[in-house]
């Protein structure tokens, strides 16, 4: 089975700045609609503005896609009265959070990438041995519907750690509809393609076409509905061990990642860590963090400031 | 950490001949950072030392590095090598050619000219290299004239330099060297450059003949050809000849035999080209590999539109990957069957709406959409109960496309008070844009269901059906106990034109009404009745801001220009989001007293107020607004000046 990920918005067929309608209207079918510059860059501002999810030039027929069956839905005619909508309806934020989760794409899977996860569950391995037995804390940014935070307590679960230590696992996602699924922990067989049929008989029940994971995982996993580069968001987590904060950052500008990486600072206790998807690195933001290499993975470690 | 070579070498910067060697040890990062250290001394202090090393039979490996670094420098090189390629040293002239063509600048044509008579036929042979990659059209001639066919170690540069520079005056040159044995490769891969049909006729024939290892070749010139006449939108005309030409010269069994032998190979130029020719000569035989390619990135858009091109003689192969696990393949294939239109393989698409990827049921239901295919209504009315709201939405839009009567017979199960809600809701909507007049009493029956959420999307749909059947349900629907509701039906009225409902609105925007005031203000903005224009000049004298740009939008929907003062007293304003629409608004409305006003914004520190303003100007027109709109040009915000270009195009 492929493990591929598909980056929804890379799909483009086009990488130029197209302002052309395809589709015909018919009755009111579908029908996309062209988007100007002006408009794209109106609309793509707002919404960096909001969550840090930044469009660039190339995505804009992508972006124009999007929303165009949004403004199917809303009966909006043209782009800038849509950029209205968002900003003064009284539903314009509603609008927001149903627009935001369709600008990335949140099919993950369970035992993805699977080696950070390993670091942490050694890390907090090696916390116990060294006989310290606090709670051990882990944010999993993004989490969309659950799948990583999931896949972190079956591999605690594993362990044996759990019976040692506490451990909190919070997962934190913008799309309040995606934690409701996450909350549900129902899942297609697409959703496990990388999970071994053991564990899919050992953790998971079948319910029709879909497999609930079982009650013993799923409360060790709470959701947390929030926006990454909201700073208040993050005052309300302390000392936490570990973030996971994978294949968000490519979606964001520089400017959101420097502003989610601070809160992720202030959030970590001393010797706190971050992990991001392969080709996400903090290089260019900011040097808060310093870089280890451990086997088939970079962690970030929190450095103290008093270092330089 | 740092390498330490690389360190010391930095702390002794006199040490250029040292650095020059420390380039050969060590990986290619190492050999990078090095070059980059001595680029940075500048040329002054470092090429002296490069010829130094250049001159050095002793150690190659400096002299290669010496070599890399004059290219580095570019341009900069070009002096000390224009001299270099006069040295009495053949070797050193050489040298100096090879690196003059990797610079490639056009500066150094007339020294390589020179170098081209080099008596040393090593030089000239570099010579003629050099200046195909330069590529100057002003070598052509005098390449022509300094080729003798008979001295083959001279002429195969020069027929693969003049190849570069493609000059159709190199045609008969090259046409006359295809008999050669030796000089046959450059001229088939020179006449691939010059798009003349003379040459294509050529390639052709040679391709007939079976030469290998020319075949291949040939075949690369002849797509080159193609692709370059079939890529000029001016050569349409030549293109489709063309086109022909390939299906009757090259279509067979032989052939076909031919393009799968390549699509299987390795040579990924030739898969390439083997996938644009299936498309051209509309090979099935080749589609089966050509779906297999689609799971390679790079080939991926060739073999799409290879198997576009082949149609529905390709689709038995494009049957055998429905279920391919790669996800890039399915959407490809989802592009593919969408492509072939009305009736062949729209059960497949229909097939696709129960693919395991949210992104690819979708497109099978923008696809099935877009063909109208009235087959597929039962499958997009199943699509609604999909878990993903953007396949809901893409089934809502297909359904849409279809016959209203027949939508409204398939969906009207759904209509029941009690029923699934996500079904109820998507139906409702999906009867609301058919415009099924026949729906209105059962979706009037839905304005009593106990949910909310049911309510609300009956009141949506009854306002899209619209017209004055619908008015009776939307005054019923402005009691109901949800502010939610009755919201809607306000901005469900906007679709109503009936003098009731009008009325009802004006008073909801006379009396401010604070739970329905801004529904009213956009449902007057679609009902487009000028006897709301004083309702709406009163919310501009002092109301929030939102309210404000409603009312703003709305004004500049009915065009009237005597509300023209009123919005230029908005256009005062200090907030940008006011100001950009009060602005907008008064380039639709064509108010020309506001020129003043928006010269002046035309230097606001925002951007989208510049580019507003100017834009406005445009639509207003006159001479003032000219000198205005040309200070766009300059802004230093691209879609500023795109404005002003657009905006001065409507002057």
């Amino acid at each position: 089975m492929t493990t591929e990920t598909i980056d929804y918005m890379n799909f483009d067929r086009t990488k130029e700045m197209a302002c052309v309608p395809r589709a015909t209207e018919k009755n009111g079918a579908y029908k996309e609609k062209a988007m100007s510059e002006f408009e794209f860059k109106l609309i793509r501002d707002h919404i960096h503005e909001y969550c840090g999810i930044f469009c660039e030039d190339s995505k804009a027929q992508a972006l124009s896609m999007r929303l165009s069956s949004r403004m199917m839905v809303l009966d909006i005619g043209s782009f800038s009265e849509y950029y209205n909508y968002l900003k003064f309806h009284p539903r314009g934020m509603d609008e927001m959070a149903d627009l935001i989760p369709r600008l990335t794409n949140n099919e993950t899977y369970f035992f993805r990438e699977i080696n950070q996860l390993s670091f942490l569950v050694a890390r907090l391995g090696e916390k116990v041995k060294k006989g310290d037995t606090s709670t051990f804390r882990v944010l999993s940014c993004g989490c969309s519907s659950g799948e990583e935070a999931y896949t972190l307590a079956i591999m605690l679960e594993e362990s044996g750690l759990y019976g040692q230590c506490e451990v909190e696992i919070t997962g934190i996602d913008i799309d309040q509809k995606i934690l409701q699924k996450a909350d549900a922990a129902e899942y297609t067989p697409y959703s496990l393609r990388s999970t071994s049929r053991e564990r899919i008989e050992k953790y998971f029940v079948r319910k029709g076409d879909k497999y609930r994971l079982g009650e013993r995982i799923r409360k060790r996993v709470r959701t947390v509905n929030g926006n990454l580069i909201d700073q208040d968001v993050f005052r309300k987590f302390k000392d936490i061990d570990a973030i996971l904060c994978r294949n968000v950052f490519i979606y964001f500008s520089d400017v959101a990642i420097a502003r989610a990486v601070e809160s992720f600072y202030e959030s970590l206790s001393g010797d706190g860590c971050l992990l991001l998807g392969h080709s996400e690195s903090l290089s260019r933001i900011t040097d808060i963090f310093h870089v280890e290499r451990h086997p088939n993975t970079i962690v970030y470690i929190k450095r103290d400031i008093r270092d330089g | 950490m740092p390498d330490t070579t690389c360190n010391a070498a930095s702390r002794d910067s006199a040490d250029i001949p040292g650095i020059l060697s420390a380039m050969k040890a060590g990986g290619p990062r190492q050999r990078n950072a090095t070059k980059a250290l001595l680029l940075q001394k500048g040329p002054e202090k470092v090429l002296p030392h490069l010829e130094a090393a250049l001159r050095d039979d002793n150690d190659a490996d400096r002299r290669n590095s010496a070599i890399e670094v004059f290219v580095g420098f570019g341009a900069d090189s070009l002096p000390a090598l224009s001299r270099l390629a006069m040295d009495q040293d053949w070797e050193i002239r050489n040298f100096a050619c090879v690196m003059l063509g990797d610079i490639a600048d056009p500066a150094s044509v007339p020294v390589l000219l020179t170098a081209l008579k080099d008596e040393e036929p090593n030089v000239s042979h570099a010579a003629a290299e050099a200046l195909g990659k330069i590529g100057d059209p002003s070598a052509a001639m005098p390449l022509m004239e300094a080729l003798d066919l008979n001295d083959f170690w001279s002429a195969y540069p020069i027929i693969a330099a003049l190849g570069e520079l493609g000059d159709k005056r190199a045609a008969p040159i090259f046409l006359g060297c295809l008999e050669n044995e030796f000089l046959a490769p450059a001229a088939v891969q020179a006449l691939g450059n010059i798009d003349s049909l003379e040459g294509l006729d050529a390639m052709l024939s040679i391709f007939r003949r079976e030469v290998a290892p020319l075949k291949d070749d040939a075949f690369r010139a002849v797509m080159k050809i193609y692709k370059k006449i079939s890529g000029d939108r001016g050569r349409a005309e030549e293109s489709l000849s063309i086109k022909e030409k390939l299906r009757r010269e090259l279509g067979g069994r032989m052939f076909s035999a031919y393009l799968t032998g390549l699509l299987e190979g390795i040579d990924y130029g030739l898969k390439e080209d083997a996938l644009i020719a299936a498309g051209v000569l509309k090979d099935c035989a080749a589609s089966g590999k050509a779906f297999e390619l689609l799971e390679d990135e790079g080939l991926a858009p060739a073999a799409l539109e290879a198997v576009r091109e082949i149609g529905i003689t390709a689709l038995p192969e494009a049957v055998k990957h429905l279920k391919n696990p790669s996800g890039r393949v399915r959407q490809a294939l989802v592009d593919y069957l969408g492509g072939l239109g009305p009736g062949p393989g729209v059960r497949e698409l229909i097939g696709m709406l129960h693919d395991d990827m949210t992104m690819i049921r979708a497109e099978a239901a923008i696809a099935l959409g877009r063909i109208g295919a009235s087959e597929a209504v039962g499958g997009l009315a199943d699509a609604l109960e999909d878990e993903s709201p953007e396949v809901q939405e893409a089934a809502v839009a297909a359904l849409s496309g279809l016959s209203p009567q027949l939508v409204f017979r398939n969906l009207l199960p759904y209509i029941r008070s009690g029923g699934d809600p996500q079904c109820v809701r998507l139906a409702a909507e999906t009867l609301g844009r058919v415009k099924a007049e026949e729906a209105l009493k059962p979706l009037g029956s839905l304005l009593e269901d106990p949910r909310e959420a049911i309510r609300e999307v009956a009141v949506k749909a009854i306002g899209r059906i619209g017209g004055e059947n619908a008015a009776p349900f939307l005054m019923v629907a402005l009691e109901d106990p949800s502010r939610k509701v009755a919201q809607q039906a306000v901005t469900s009225m906007g679709k109503v034109s009936e003098p009731q409902v009008l009325q009802r609105l004006i008073k909801f925007v006379r009396e401010k009404d604070e739970a329905f005031c801004y529904y009213a203000i956009c449902a007057l903005k679609e009902q487009g009745s000028p006897l709301a224009i004083f309702s709406l000049m009163e919310i501009l004298k002092g109301s929030s801001m939102e309210l404000m740009v409603a009312a703003l939008e709305a004004l500049g929907g009915l065009g009237r220009k005597e509300v023209c003062p009123a919005v230029l007293d908005v256009a005062g304003t200090d907030d940008v989001e006011l100001l950009r629409v009060s602005v907008q608004t008064l380039g639709r409305l064509g108010c020309e007293k506001a020129a003043p006003r928006l010269t002046e914004l035309v230097s606001h520190p925002h951007w989208s107020i510049r580019a507003s303003a100017i834009e406005a100007l445009g639509k207003i027109g006159g001479e003032d607004a000219y000198g205005a709109i040309r200070a766009g040009l300059n802004d230093e915000d691209a879609v500023v000046r795109k404005t002003a270009a657009a905006a001065l195009a409507m002057i």
